[in-house]
């Protein structure tokens, strides 16, 4: 209470400092450095780049300035010994934390007038698709935190050592750790928190959860020790153990900080965001299980409710199976990490099961024994909070249930099924899932999803089919465009967000204009087998997947910032064109790109879309603007780059620094992909005898009969194709 | 108010021991003034009584309880300039007066920084920045900020030190005015600054008391003990082993005015002033300590200048 009244003075004199307001200045501008050289979130959405790059790099620059304010405004109070006049009227450790809450103070209205301030930059340079609430949750907890974090880290320092020079060398231990060891593990870069991309269209919910989590982890540990380090604050005269054991007789203080250290233990051990699968990605032992002979699934209901609030899921699957053993049979499921088995019910009668610790890719064993009845209805009912795969933990936020996007995968949705097979005759699935009335359901496979009931408590019951166990659900705020082609209908789903940027680049016409080519010159891709496809823009899943009846492209493909890309085409509708060409080239057939490195040649999935792309335009725009365009660009582009001193000298490469080779090695590697490739495609073309010779031979190449042990298009089947050898191909 | 100190002693975490066994009783009203060599323990002293350190051994009462029960009473009572203070530089005089006033918990800060701003004649800065005054100045502002919100309690160590000599007098006036019914301990290694205005008079030296009392008691103490002689060749005052209080020209030659136990059968009994008096009292001290302890360092530290006292003590 007293130090309540104290504060209002602090705080003034703290605010009418030069360093003060020097270190608030600098901290105001510090997001500018996430535009322009600070640039962890790699994933180019909008949001990405405009809101959560900036907060992190302000978060750094902050969490340096404020704890150097910290150290200084200790030292300098020591130094210059005010604290003889203070401390004859407050005891020195309520002072200190009078201090420490006059500087939180500080760092509270810098960051409000820093996310304030930046909110019209991010909004102007995001555009339609800018969130409020992405905004200042980014700036809240990739932000302030680490500006606090800062703060308490300089200060304990302080208290312990009472030296600048050693309280500096602390503070710049954390940020080094953060930034180099601590860099790719997502509970302990405290900093600069690991996050893979701000979606523009959808939900953000579950990246700012596990940041969130992260966070308080260390907002405990470092509290618990600030409490501690508060101990040692030279009192009386005394040295540091005695002022510590002075300070340590009220027992409250230790307590709490015991108290709080434990808590920090308990979230870092326990954090519920990740699992513990298998660090050793070779092995695969839940696809070794051998299935049971003489037991087939013959079908499976499945009632979901994903509580959007909380982010965890309950559901109930009704599984029937056929056991001809005449035996009871021991299955084993696979079970999202995360969730509990709440019942197990065999033909109505309760069952043993044993939920194995052993996790696996995302799966944990489940294993109970049905009777030796020939058909047996077995009832599982479960619930929780969907884990994500701590392997790749630097991608969290795929996996979501949140009020506006829900993405959920095979045994998120129902239990698989790890040592039984389906009855291939008779196998049907029926999923029924409840969703706040705003959400649209999408399931990625050819069924449609029908509303059976709008329920009194506002929510909305959907159903769809399919005939395997596994599938995947997006939800959410989605417009759906349907565009009849010459394949069939196409129905595009997209978040409704991009409505803007979607109607800018005339959607339904690109893609009637793609489809419609693709289709006639290339043939129709397997998604659109039955005369009908579902196109569904998800949130960042880094690339595409497809499956008949419905194929996915990430936001990132529509980002204002990807349709601007010039090697990808003149203007938003053309980048569009790129990428729904990928349906051909890259989902309807797959190169080993997809396993890019930076390394390999100029053969990928892009110089056959970068080709394709430009005969569109072509069709669409003339001959002129192609050749403008398109081929005029890449030898333009070539041509720039050779000239480049270390694309000429490349011996000289090794004196750079790693990023900046990096980046020209990168770049190199764009302009083979997008420029040099589509170049040496169209001397094939010349070479095979014109247009329409080797549209044929594509089209041959798109309807080959694939191995399913290497489904990729090679160069080497591309040049047998044609009939041509590698250095036919070279450019002069 | 009444502030007792029995049998208190500190040494300092390094081995030093620069408070032994004193023995003390202060009642307000009352001005007293604390007298002794730099480093003799009075900053320590003070800062035993503003519970700034904790007595090693002994004990300090405030009106008969422990002081470390009443340190929060202690404090809201308390003035207190210590020696070599700061100020924060980036503050006005008047902003970082309303900033003591508010840790002071002062009801009406706005007329009580006005009032001592007064008191001190800063109201021609009291807009200036702190960093733009001068050492005289800066003192003026520490003294301001001890007697904001008239405490009962007020303790000065060495307040005038960095003032010009018509400012001394000043302040020396505004003490003995502000005093009243309250209790101020003012410490100093200058007689003048005491002479005239305190009703009592502490002496320490090797960080022990030596004389509490008024300060005739401590005039009569030294009379038999003071005269004077012409020095002349061969007859030096330093070769007589006499502690020398001044030097006067005279027609028959250099008068000394020595204080001593003995006086030499030369020279003529003198009338003791207060300065004689303190000087003796301290002669006695350093005697007494060079026969018990021949090897003690503080002795050599007295001789090194005003800021040993600051040095040993850190
Ligand atoms: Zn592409």
């Amino acid at each position: 209470m007293r130090s309540l009244r104290l504060l209002p003075g602090e705080f003034m004199r703290l605010l009418r400092g030069r360093l003060t307001q020097a270190v608030m200045v600098l901290t105001l501008v510090s997001p500018i450095l996430g535009i322009f050289f600070y640039k962890p979130v790699l994933t180019q959405t909008m949001q990405s780049v405009y809101v959560a790059n900036p907060a992190i790099a302000g978060g750094l620059a902050g969490y340096l300035l404020f704890g150097l304010l910290t150290i200084l405004e200790c030292g300098r109070i020591a130094k210059t010994r005010v604290n003889l006049l203070t401390d004859s009227l407050i005891p020195p450790e309520l002072m200190a934390a009078v201090r420490f809450s006059a500087l939180v103070l500080t760092a509270l209205l810098t960051l409000t007038v820093t996310a304030t301030a930046w909110l019209p930059i991010s909004r102007c340079f995001v555009g339609s698709v800018f969130a409020f609430e992405d905004h200042f949750a980014s700036y809240l907890l990739f932000m302030g935190t680490s500006l606090l974090f800062g703060m308490l880290i300089a200060a304990s320092a302080y208290y312990v050592s009472g030296s600048t020079e050693l309280s500096v060398i602390v503070l710049l231990c954390g940020a080094a750790l953060n930034l180099t060891a601590w860099a790719d593990k997502w509970q302990l870069c405290f900093i600069t928190p690991m996050v893979d991309a701000l979606s523009d269209d959808f939900s953000n919910h579950r990246v700012f959860l596990s940041v969130a989590w992260m966070k308080l982890s260390w907002l405990l540990l470092l509290g618990g020790i600030f409490i501690l380090s508060g101990l040692c604050i030279r009192k009386y005269g005394k040295t540091l153990a005695a002022s510590f054991l002075l300070g340590a007789k009220k027992l409250v203080k230790p307590a709490a900080a015991l108290l709080l250290l434990g808590c920090a233990a308990f979230t870092y051990l326990r954090q519920p965001m990740t699992d513990n699968s298998n660090a050793d990605l070779d092995v695969l032992s839940f696809c070794e299980i051998p299935y049971l002979e003489d037991v087939l699934c013959t079908g499976l209901d499945a009632k979901i409710v994903p509580d959007v609030d909380r982010g965890t899921l309950s559901g109930e699957c009704v599984y029937r199976f056929l056991n001809l053993s005449g035996e009871e049979r021991t299955l084993l499921f696979g079970i999202t990490p995360g969730y509990r088995i709440r019942k197990a019910l065999a033909n109505g009668t309760e069952v043993l099961h044993v939920l194995d610790d052993y996790q696996e890719f995302n799966v944990q064993k489940l294993e109970l024994t049905i009777p030796a009845d020939e058909e047996t209805q077995l009832v599982l009912s479960y619930a929780g909070f969907p884990k994500e795969n701590r392997n790749i933990s630097d991608l969290q936020g795929e996996r979501e249930i949140s009020r506006r996007y829900i993405c959920l995968e095979n045994a998120n949705i129902a239990p698989d099924l790890l040592n039984v097979t389906t009855d291939p005759e008779s196998f049907a699935r029926v999923c029924e899932v409840v969703l706040p009335a705003s959400m649209t359901p999408v399931s990625f496979e050819e069924g449609r999803e029908e509303l059976v009931s709008e329920n009194p408590d506002g929510t909305k019951t959907w159903r769809y089919e399919g005939d395997t166990v596994n599938s995947i659900l997006y939800a959410g705020d989605y417009v759906k465009e349907e565009v009849e082609t010459d394949a069939g209908t196409v129905n595009f789903y997209y978040g409704a967000k991009h409505k803007a940027v979607m109607d800018e680049i005339k959607l339904r016409d690109v893609v009637k204009t793609v489809m419609d080519y693709c289709t006639e010159h290339y043939g129709t891709p397997q998604s659109i087998s039955e005369g009908y496809v579902k196109l569904v823009e998800s949130r960042i899943v880094h690339g595409g997947y497809a499956t008949p009846g419905a194929s996915l492209m990430d936001e990132a493909d529509f980002t204002a910032f990807n349709l601007k890309d010039p090697s990808k085409g003149a203007g938003g509708s053309e980048v569009m064109i790129h990428e729904l060409v990928h349906q051909w080239w890259g989902l309807g057939i797959m190169f080993s790109d997809m396993f890019f490195d930076e390394t390999q040649g100029p053969w990928s999935s892009e110089g056959l879309t970068v080709y394709s792309s430009y005969r569109i335009a072509k069709e669409l725009y003339g001959e002129e603007y192609a050749q403008k365009n398109y081929i005029d660009l890449w030898k333009d582009n070539l041509e720039s780059y050779q000239k480049n001193f270390y694309i000429r000298n490349p011996e000289y490469l090794d004196r750079l620094s790693e990023d900046e080779r990096s980046s020209i090695v990168c770049g190199l590697s764009d302009l083979r992909r997008y420029d040099e490739m589509p170049l040496k495609l169209l001397k094939a073309e010349e070479l095979v005898g014109g247009e329409e010779a080797f549209d044929e031979i594509l089209y041959e190449l798109f309807n080959r009969e694939l191995d399913p042990e290497n489904p990729f298009l090679t160069y080497a089947d591309f040049l047998d194709a044609c009939g041509l050898r590698e250095e036919d191909l070279d450019l002069e | 108010m009444q502030i007792e100190l029995k049998d208190l002693s500190l040494t300092y975490p390094n081995g030093k021991k620069a408070l032994k066994h004193a023995n003390l009783k202060l009642n307000a009203p009352g001005m007293i003034g604390l007298l002794g060599p730099n480093g003799a323990g009075k900053s320590t002293l003070m800062k035993l009584l503003v519970a700034s350190l904790l007595p090693s051994e002994g004990s300090i009462l405030l009106d008969g309880k422990p002081l470390r029960e009443k340190e929060r009473e202690l404090k809201q009572k308390l003035g207190y300039l210590p020696q070599d203070f700061g100020l924060f530089d980036e503050l006005s005089v008047a902003q970082f007066l309303d900033y003591m006033a508010a840790l002071k918990q002062i009801p009406d800060p706005k007329n009580a920084v006005r009032e001592v701003i007064g008191l001190v004649n800063l109201e021609e800065k009291s807009k200036a920045k702190i960093r733009t005054l001068s050492g005289g100045q800066r003192q003026r502002v520490g003294i301001a900020q001890a007697l904001l919100g008239t405490p009962e309690l007020l303790i000065f160590d060495e307040p005038t030190v960095g003032l010009d000599p018509e400012e001394r007098i000043r302040f020396r006036n505004l003490f003995s005015r502000t005093a009243g019914d309250r209790l101020v301990l003012l410490s100093t290694h200058i007689i003048e600054d005491v002479q005239s205005v305190c009703d009592h008079l502490i002496v320490i030296d090797h960080g022990m008391i030596f004389f509490s009392g008024t300060p005739s008691e401590l005039i009569r103490s030294a009379v038999g003990h003071v005269g004077s002689f012409i020095e002349k060749n061969g007859n030096s005052a330093d070769s007589k082993g006499l502690q020398v209080t001044s030097r006067i020209n005279t027609g028959d030659g250099i008068r000394c005015r020595v204080v001593a136990d003995r006086l030499p059968a030369d020279a003529r009994p003198e009338e003791p002033s207060l300065e004689d008096a303190y000087l003796y009292l301290i002669s006695q001290g350093t005697l007494e300590k060079t026969t018990e302890l021949p090897d003690d360092s503080s002795l050599k530290c007295r001789k090194a200048g005003p800021d040993a006292e600051k040095e040993e003590e850190r």
